[in-house]
């Protein structure tokens, strides 16, 4: 018997070993001969086209113009839908870009593409002198209002509208407004900058004011700010003198009217008083906290302020009017690391360095260092190259060839949580060429780099570097290779080829595929 | 033992079904070089560009040439668009094109400029309309389809359909169907305005983008069969007949199909017998590159079936 089963798995092997009796079809030949030319082939490693299956479910059958309010969506995310074009000179076709849809964290398709883009509302933070993200969407649709023919050509007009949503669409307005500004704990939406109609919701969707609560009949929605709990406002049309007025938020006035104001930051602000010269800082109560009236103040959100001395010196002071420290430069400006300043003569221009405390950490006037924007990093060019220092640890760096070094920043199309990461990008425009430095310390992280982006997740702020297909972290720890990125979103990779529109996790694996409904090029 | 016996052989019988059952995909046998054939490699491969169209196609031609797997080859199949595509040759930016039907006014600054360039049909495809699956509505004629891109027609029941408007969604200027549209249908009379129904801003300003298709049982669109068939874009629509004629291989091949666009190969005519960029044009055509043509699901000039 061990015989018998020894020859049956014998033959079975051998049959498994021997070539199919039918060969594979289509079966090119061995080598092709054209023209007198042999060529030769191989198909080793080549697979037939397939194109990529869509991945995704709908919430409804029937197109969805409109996302709807919902408790169940979780988590919204944002997608392209079909590329669009627009032709101009001669026959130059050049994508535009797309509408936008959004699905839901199960994969379902909750509002068809249908928006002009969908973005994170966001509101800028003087303490850090940032764009901040808003936990709200900013859903933007254009109109198309008319076409236009004169001596010039043909162009259509329109404009866009607005409606916001939380992120997880359980809160989501009518697209209808022309007006949206976001705060650090609320948004107005108005149906434009300069009507008189608006709507205040804090963070959860919930009506803080409206128009209705406002005392005056003569004011600009786009006077309005809200900051700290209290309401600032012109209460004019016209750029008279003395309407300015903080409110609560049941219309109630606080105080004023002054002939200009600040928003509230860190329980100061900076208010002009009619007839009197120069600007003060108040407290909440509207007291006076500084003791004299200053040229000009600019707020730095930390308590703090920017002095602009009649002379045009600046010193930075606290709110009480104590000088921190006197910079005497022309300009001074907040940086991550703290203040830069500019000093101008007829012939040069000269920068300094300062740490938060007022430190000189470098003084330019011997060497014509220049900021290199939003970093702790200051760059010298010469002939051969640009030298690069770090002005908190005092690293220097000479980098041959380069023309250009300069922040990196996340892309355009986030925009309102805009950041730069760790590094930057030094540029040789002769080769064309590229690296990327670390500054802390300034070291070269990448050589040879053809392209260098950098991603901010819309959702969590993280940030991400993407250089030449490899996307990093912000510690450039490899996360993997993608063909393309267009945005990062609570932890997703957002990208599109030829065929459609992915979510990736950062393993690589497809979540969600939205195949273009048309062809993506010509 | 007995049902040891009964397993054995089970298993021996998957065993031989295994080996026999190895045609469902289709995998040539990797050859071995002979003497006197050209070997392409990287350093010698003719840089390519062409139609986003033929982007499966450049992959295939780079994958069996080099012996290459597609993904690997994506680095060398960056294709610009159709129109730009013949411009980067006349402007010495790539060596070989495959590509769909450029702009007429790209030929006439190909001539203004004196570059001379040599054109060869490797694939035909044809210009297809597609409508609501729901739709009752199977076939239209060109004169019908001219009609409604001219707003003459405008309710489904003109045609046979039901008593419904119809939405005639256009593609921009620029994009390739749109080009095939104007080309192949409509001729000198002029397309209705189309619908604006979303605009889109841009640094450049706002400027008109039409919709995609909505797949509204009232919508009517084209696309070309490439796409909307071995794409797989058709999803949910219908591919109507025109002239009472279905879009398919054979009958595109055939040239029964009225609406029909080719795909080409281009080369400068400077290009020398033995130039890599002559031999990959000539073997696109040799029967090797069309039964490839084939295999990517293109419509090949010679019929493989």
């Amino acid at each position: 018997m061990k015989r018998l089963i020894y020859v049956i798995l014998l033959l079975s092997l051998l049959c498994a070993c021997a070539p199919a009796e039918t060969p594979p079809e289509p079966s090119p030949p061995a080598e092709a001969s054209d023209g007198g030319f042999k060529v030769h082939t191989d198909y080793t490693n080549y697979t037939p086209y397939s194109p990529p299956e869509a991945k995704y479910t709908r919430l409804k059958e029937e197109w969805i113009e409109n996302l709807a309010p919902r408790k169940d969506y979780g988590t919204l995310y944002p997608f392209a839908g079909t590329p669009l074009y627009i032709s101009y000179n001669e026959g130059y076709s050049h994508q535009s870009g797309a509408l936008y849809g959004l699905f839901d964290a199960n994969g379902r398709i909750v509002a068809d593409p249908t928006y002009a883009e969908i973005t994170r509302l966001s509101y800028y933070d003087y303490s850090t002198s940032e764009s901040m993200a808003c936990p709200f969407l900013l859903l933007t649709r254009s109109v198309f209002t008319g076409k236009v023919e004169n001596e010039f050509g043909e162009y259509y007009e329109g404009s866009s509208v607005y409606a916001i949503a939380s992120l997880d669409g359980s809160f989501v307005t009518e697209c209808k407004y022309g007006y949206v500004r976001g705060f650090a704990d609320g948004v107005l939406c108005a149906a434009s900058y300069e009507s008189q109609s608006f709507v205040l919701y804090d963070n959860y969707g919930n009506v803080l004011m409206t128009d209705k609560d406002i005392p005056f009949d003569d004011y600009w929605c786009g006077s309005i700010s809200y900051d700290e709990g209290i309401i600032s406002i012109n209460a004019s049309t016209s750029y008279d003198d003395c309407t300015y007025y903080y409110l609560d938020l049941d219309g109630n006035i606080l105080h004023g009217p002054y002939a200009g104001l600040t928003p509230y930051s860190c329980g100061t602000a900076v208010v002009r008083f009619g007839g009197e010269e120069g600007e003060v800082i108040i407290d909440r109560a509207g007291k006076r906290t500084s003791p004299h009236n200053y040229s000009y103040l600019s707020s730095k959100g930390n308590g703090l302020y920017v002095l602009y001395d009649d002379d045009g010196s600046c010193s930075l002071i606290d709110a009480k009017g104590n000088t921190i420290f006197d910079a005497g430069t022309d300009t001074l400006f907040e940086t991550p690391y703290g203040y830069c300043g500019w000093k101008y003569t007829d012939t040069s221009s000269f920068c300094y360095f300062f740490d938060k405390h007022g430190n000189l950490l470098l003084d330019s006037s011997e060497t014509e260092w220049a900021e290199v924007y939003d970093t702790p990093l200051a760059s010298h060019q010469t002939d051969s190259g640009v030298e690069v220092i770090n002005v908190e640890t005092g690293e220097r760096l000479f980098i041959p060839g380069a023309d250009y070094v300069g922040p990196i920043y996340t892309d355009a199309l986030i925009g309102d949580v805009a950041k730069t990461v760790n590094c930057v990008i030094a540029r040789d425009f002769e080769s064309e060429q590229s690296i990327v430095l670390d500054f802390t310390p300034a070291k070269i992280m990448e050589h040879s780099v053809e392209f260098a982006q950098v991603f901010a997740d819309e959702l969590s702020g993280k940030e991400y570097v993407y250089i030449d297909g490899t996307l990093y972290d912000n510690e450039f720890n490899v996360i993997g290779s993608y063909p393309n990125i267009d945005r990062v979103y609570d932890g997703m990779i957002m990208y599109s080829d030829t065929t459609g529109f992915v979510y990736a996790d950062m393993q690589g694996n497809i979540i969600f595929r939205y195949n273009y409904l048309m062809e993506s090029g010509d | 033992m007995k049902r040891h016996l009964i397993f054995i052989i089970v298993l021996a019988l998957c065993l031989m079904l295994a080996a026999c059952g190895g045609g469902g995909e289709a995998t040539p046998t990797p050859v071995v070089p002979v003497e006197d054939a050209f070997v392409f490699t990287r350093d010698n491969f003719p840089k390519m560009d062409g139609s986003t169209a033929c982007i499966p196609l450049g992959e295939a031609v780079a994958s069996v040439l080099l012996g290459e797997s597609r993904e690997d080859c994506a680095d060398l199949v960056q294709f610009n668009r159709t129109t730009q595509s013949f411009r980067n040759l006349k402007d010495g930016l790539c060596d070989i094109l495959i590509v769909g039907q450029p702009n007429a006014a790209v030929f006439d600054e190909m001539e203004a400029e004196g570059f001379e360039y040599e054109l060869e049909t490797i694939a035909t495809d044809g210009l297809i309309f597609v409508v609501n699956e729901n739709n009752p509505v199977d076939n239209l004629t060109t004169e019908q389809i001219r009609g409604i891109y001219t707003g003459e027609i405008t309710n489904w029941s003109e045609v046979g359909g039901n008593n419904e408007s119809i939405v005639p969604f256009q593609r921009n200027e620029g994009a390739g169907s749109q080009a095939l549209m104007v080309k192949l249908v409509m001729g000198d009379t002029p397309m209705m305005e189309p619908p604006q129904e979303y605009l889109i801003d841009s640094m450049g300003g706002l400027m008109a983008a039409v919709k995609g298709y909505d797949n509204s049982a009232s919508a009517i669109g084209y696309s070309v069969y490439y796409y909307a068939n071995d794409m797989k874009m058709a999803e949910g629509l219908k591919i109507i007949s025109v002239d009472g004629v279905e879009p398919s291989p054979e009958t595109i091949r055939s040239r029964e199909y009225p609406h029909l666009n080719a795909y080409y190969s281009v080369i400068a005519a400077s290009e020398e017998e033995m130039s890599p960029a002559r031999i990959l044009f000539n073997w696109l055509v040799s029967e090797d590159g069309q039964r490839l043509v084939d295999m990517e699901g293109y419509v090949s000039n010679i019929n493989f079936e």
